[in-house]
């Protein structure tokens, strides 16, 4: 078997039907690796693995099935791109309000496969709050759904939740069906310059009681502030770790929220809550949704861990160099090495970071890592009881191990 | 001597099922039951059993041949190794208020019942989340919380009776969680004991782990992946500020059209519920509100938010209200005006008694622009079958709940309710809906399981419960038709759901 991506070949049915047929055939006759794409923005997970196969895409299921406005749900097919998507719902000032990164080529399907999420999962959640049906052809082309088309379901194994996170490993998606909001008007973000993370910590806590309602609390590392500065165009501190606010809602709730927590804040004696502006601030949204994508860094991993720990994790990355932003809301830290490490040290600070996170009681897992360490490197912290458990049904949907090997935990 | 008629999941090889055989089995299991849980924790006469031989679904019974109250996760491990070694199945049981009989032991066996394990076993504030064993109420979670300005949300209206882990079995809803979500979205975590006897932890405290989302598949699997012994939930933060309408209709329509313009109008209440006058009677009749009598439908709605927006969203839904044919909205002015607007909701089905000595809820889901036209034909159906339904239900998220009055004495009413209850249904699959919205397939609703899905979905969902449940020891016969492992023969619909008065 040859070692290059190049190897690989193409195909896009042009239905959920010829897909399922492909797929079909394909289990049966030539047994080929398969690898499922949508818009190609989350592939590097596989980095690591590189086979020949054939690339399966999605980008000719992109009609709009059904979307009744007014029942504030839609159905899509899988390779619909996240602007079309967008652009669709705002005709009837609707939203769905995840921050999904390369928003003008990541497909639905790909993000729901990925669990893409960005800074508003604090008040909005993930694709768990919003999927609520779902078309996906097996390994062996079984094409299955499960949910509906209604808000309120309970018919059947929730395999929408299966399938949300599961990397094309499970089936490739075809059709979704989501649940949808009603578009907020604006949304502001404020910033605190903190000395400490232990003062990141202090506010971010004050903030789970406050008489507001933020929906993001981001925190960033030194390197992370530069990297914003630059990308945002916004005056941030560069030597302190900062602490973000966001709010989303009417004029007058913006206004009313941004004083409160000036007050509330003050008692904690912090001044200063700058404004970024309203036209600012989505960009800085923007910036912060496309922050997991860190081009050409080494390595680029997920933490995931109770919030309360998270300052001391960001501190650790900071002695590090590590640009880190933190879901402080949510205890999710993404962070990308720095590229001053040779390999080596790369290798090592990346099992310092794992063991650092597991002994916080947390998990580490790697969104990329360059070919120069991604097979000496652990991309998924340390294996746990369960991954048993999902080897099994992964192995009766994919008896063969057909699609995306490579990208789970447990192979 | 106790005689117990227990099921063998697989076929015996050797002669050994001679009835002697099958007592020395019974009697191993209760003497090995007894040294795991003690005397007192073991049920297996005839006369305490009958208690458990159905849940709130009263319409198909069957006793179990033992109930066992464990009172730890390790004594479950046991208790399961030792049904795996006879080869007999299982059942996990909370409060038993299923309306879809999802705690009944088809074809006999052990039924574990969990409410012994009730205790919360931390509040964490600072992370958002609570650890409690699947045997805790959940309105016990609720007090807990009570004054600490965070709350568990799903608030099924049995809150005052079920349990944490009946919950996460069957994916819970309430009034409440229109705008906050149902079960699933606040679970973060589960441990529980496999049907094998192991023991298996799937997400925790923090919000990812590696893999597949297990937490997310097993909420909602109705018991039978295995026996939850504790579980991680979301901590919500109380609403700064609320309001609670009550919106007086003459028609059932005019209701059910201002739920469509609400929701069109693209504002999510907190909570959206209706309930029709043969229901209003009802309640009038048991809690002297000062319901209006004459009144077709009240809606009962409550709108939260910051206090500065609240008013603002009060008056767009009196507005439309208004617009829709109300002949007036009162608010709550008292938080006790509240409490007993929201007493007199979650007990409805308590004061059905009043109405009938017998009733059948369905538990039907439309999309929420459809509900006049499922509420038009609920209509029609009743009056062509000549069976009396009132309405009390989830309106914002399109979860109808019509309750059909019976006397359980006669058998063609029995009949005539059935295939009204069947024709609401399919008509809910027919308006893009579908049959339960909240209270699970279980046995009851096996039977439209092939008319909600294909084969290839039932399939794929057969695998996974394979997966999940080899040798389908662990509560057999629920949810799917067809057999995914012995032992899963189908049980044909064949009465209506009378429910128990909770
Ligand atoms: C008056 C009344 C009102 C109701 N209102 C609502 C409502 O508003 N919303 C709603 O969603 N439901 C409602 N229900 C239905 C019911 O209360 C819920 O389904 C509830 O979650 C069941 O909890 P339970 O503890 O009684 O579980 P049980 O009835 O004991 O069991 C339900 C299912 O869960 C399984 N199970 C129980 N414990 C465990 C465990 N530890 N591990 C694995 N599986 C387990 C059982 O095997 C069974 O399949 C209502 C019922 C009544 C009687």
């Amino acid at each position: 078997m040859s070692d290059t991506q190049e190897t690989k070949s193409e195909f896009a049915p042009a239905s959920a039907k010829e897909l399922s047929r492909f797929l079909r055939e394909n289990a049966t006759d030539n047994k080929t690796p398969i690898f499922p794409v949508g818009g190609r923005t989350a592939l590097q997970f596989l980095g690591h693995r590189r086979q020949a196969g054939i690339l399966l895409s999605t980008q000719n299921l992109t009609g709009v099935i059904d979307y009744p406005a007014r029942d504030m749900t839609i159905t899509v097919g899988s390779g619909l791109r996240m602007t079309d998507l967008k652009q669709i719902l705002a005709e009837q000032n609707q939203e769905l309000p995840l921050d999904i990164s390369h928003s003008q080529r990541a497909t639905i399907g790909g993000a729901i496969a990925c669990n893409v999420s960005g800074p508003r999962r604090f008040a909005q959640g993930t694709f768990r709050d919003y999927l609520i049906g779902m078309s996906a052809v097996d390994a062996e082309g079984r094409n299955f759904h499960a949910g509906g088309r209604v808000v309120k379901n309970v018919a059947g194994y929730d395999l929408c939740k299966l399938m949300i996170g599961s990397r094309g490993t499970l089936g490739v998606l075809t059709e979704v069906t989501l649940k949808v909001k009603p578009k907020q008007p604006s949304l502001e973000a404020v910033w605190i310059n903190c000395d400490s993370f232990q003062t990141v910590d202090r506010v971010a806590e004050r903030l789970l009681t406050s008489a507001t309602r933020p929906v993001a609390m981001e925190a960033f590392t030194p390197e992370a502030c530069k990297f914003i500065v630059a990308d945002a165009r916004i005056s941030f501190p560069t030597k302190n770790p900062v602490l973000l606010i966001i709010y989303e809602g009417t004029q007058q709730e913006l206004l009313w929220q941004i004083g409160t927590l000036r007050s509330e804040i003050a008692e904690l004696g912090i001044r200063s809550v700058e404004e970024v502006g309203e036209d600012s601030s989505s960009v800085l949204l923007g910036t912060l949704t496309e922050f997991p994508d860190g081009g050409d860094v080494p390595a680029t991993f997920q933490s995931n861990m109770c919030p309360s720990q998270v300052a001391s994790f960001l501190e650790f990355c900071t002695q590090r160099d590590i640009s880190a932003i933190a879901r402080m809301g949510n205890g999710i830290v993404i962070g990308h090495l720095s590229d001053d490490l040779g390999p080596d040290s790369q290798t090592t600070q990346l099992s310092e970071l794992t063991t650092k996170a597991s002994e916080q009681g947390g998990n580490l897992i790697l969104l990329n890592a360059d070919e120069s360490i991604a097979n000496d490197v652990n991309w998924w912290g340390h294996p746990e009881d369960s991954w048993r458990l999902m080897k099994t049904i992964k192995q009766s949907l994919d008896p063969l191990g057909l699609l995306n090997s490579g990208a789970t935990p447990f192979e | 001597m106790i005689e117990l008629s227990l099921v063998r999941l697989s076929p015996i090889k050797d002669n050994r099922m001679s009835s002697s055989a099958t007592e020395t089995t019974a009697q191993q299991l209760i003497r090995r039951f007894r040294d795991v849980v003690g005397e007192e924790a073991l049920l297996y006469r005839p006369e305490e059993l009958i208690v458990y031989e159905c849940d709130g679904y009263v319409v198909e019974k069957k006793v179990p041949d033992v109930v066992v109250f464990p009172e730890s996760r390790d004594q479950i491990v046991a208790l399961v190794r030792i049904c795996n070694e006879l080869e007999v199945p299982f059942v996990p049981r909370g409060a038993g208020t299923s309306l879809a009989g999802g705690t009944l032991p088809v074809g006999g066996g052990v039924m574990i019942t969990l409410t012994r394990m009730h205790d919360i076993l931390e509040i964490n504030y600072r992370d958002r989340y609570a650890v409690v064993q699947p045997g805790l109420v959940n309105v016990h979670l609720t007090q807990a919380l009570k004054g600490s300005g965070y709350h568990y949300a799903p608030d099924p209206s049995s809150q005052g009776a079920c349990t944490l882990g009946g919950n996460v079995a069957t994916n819970s809803g309430g009034p409440h969680t229109l705008k906050y979500g149902v079960t699933v979205n606040h679970v973060l975590g589960i441990e529980f004991v496999s049907p094998q006897g192991e023991i298996i932890q799937i997400g925790g405290p923090e919000e990812e782990s590696p893999g597949y989302d297990l937490t997310g598949l097993f909420v909602g699997s109705e018991g039978t992946f295995g026996i939850c012994t504790k579980i991680w939930v979301r901590l919500t933060r109380d609403p700064a500020a609320h309001r609670t309408l009550l919106g007086v209709f003459e028609t059932v329509k005019d209701a059910t059209e201002t739920i469509s313009a609400i929701i069109g109008a693209g504002i999510i209440p907190a909570a959206l519920e209706m309930m029709d006058q043969g229901i209003i009677a009802a309640l009038e009749d048991a809690f002297h509100f000062g319901f209006p009598l004459d009144a077709g439908a009240v809606l009962l709605i409550e709108t939260d938010g910051l206090e500065i927006s609240v008013e603002e969203e009060v008056r767009q839904i009196e507005q439309l209200c208004t617009e829709n044919g109300a002949r007036e909205v009162r608010r709550a002015q008292t938080e006790q005006e509240r409490q007993l607007l929201w007493k007199c909701r979650k007990q409805a089905f308590g004061a059905i008694g009043r109405l009938s000595p017998s009733y059948c809820t369905q538990d039907g889901v439309v999309p929420r622009t459809k509900l006049p036209e499922i509420l038009d034909f609920i209509t029609e159906s009743s009056e062509r079958h000549g069976i009396r339904v009132v309405n009390v239900f989830h309106a914002g998220d399109g979860n109808i709940h019509p309750i059909l009055l019976f006397d359980e004495r006669d058998p063609e009413q029995i009949q005539r309710v059935m295939q009204a209850s069947d024709e609401i249904l399919n008509r809910c699959i027919d308006l893009g809906g579908s049959v339960t919205g909240e209270h699970g397939i279980g046995v009851e609703k096996i039977s439209f399981m092939s008319r909600l899905f294909t084969e290839e979905d039932l399939e794929v969902m057969g695998r996974i419960r394979i997966a999940m449940n080899p040798k389908g020891n662990c509560s057999p016969s629920k949810m799917l038709p067809t057999a995914g492992a012995c032992g899963m023969e189908h049980i044909e619909r064949s009465h209506p759901g009378k429910q128990a008065h909770a």
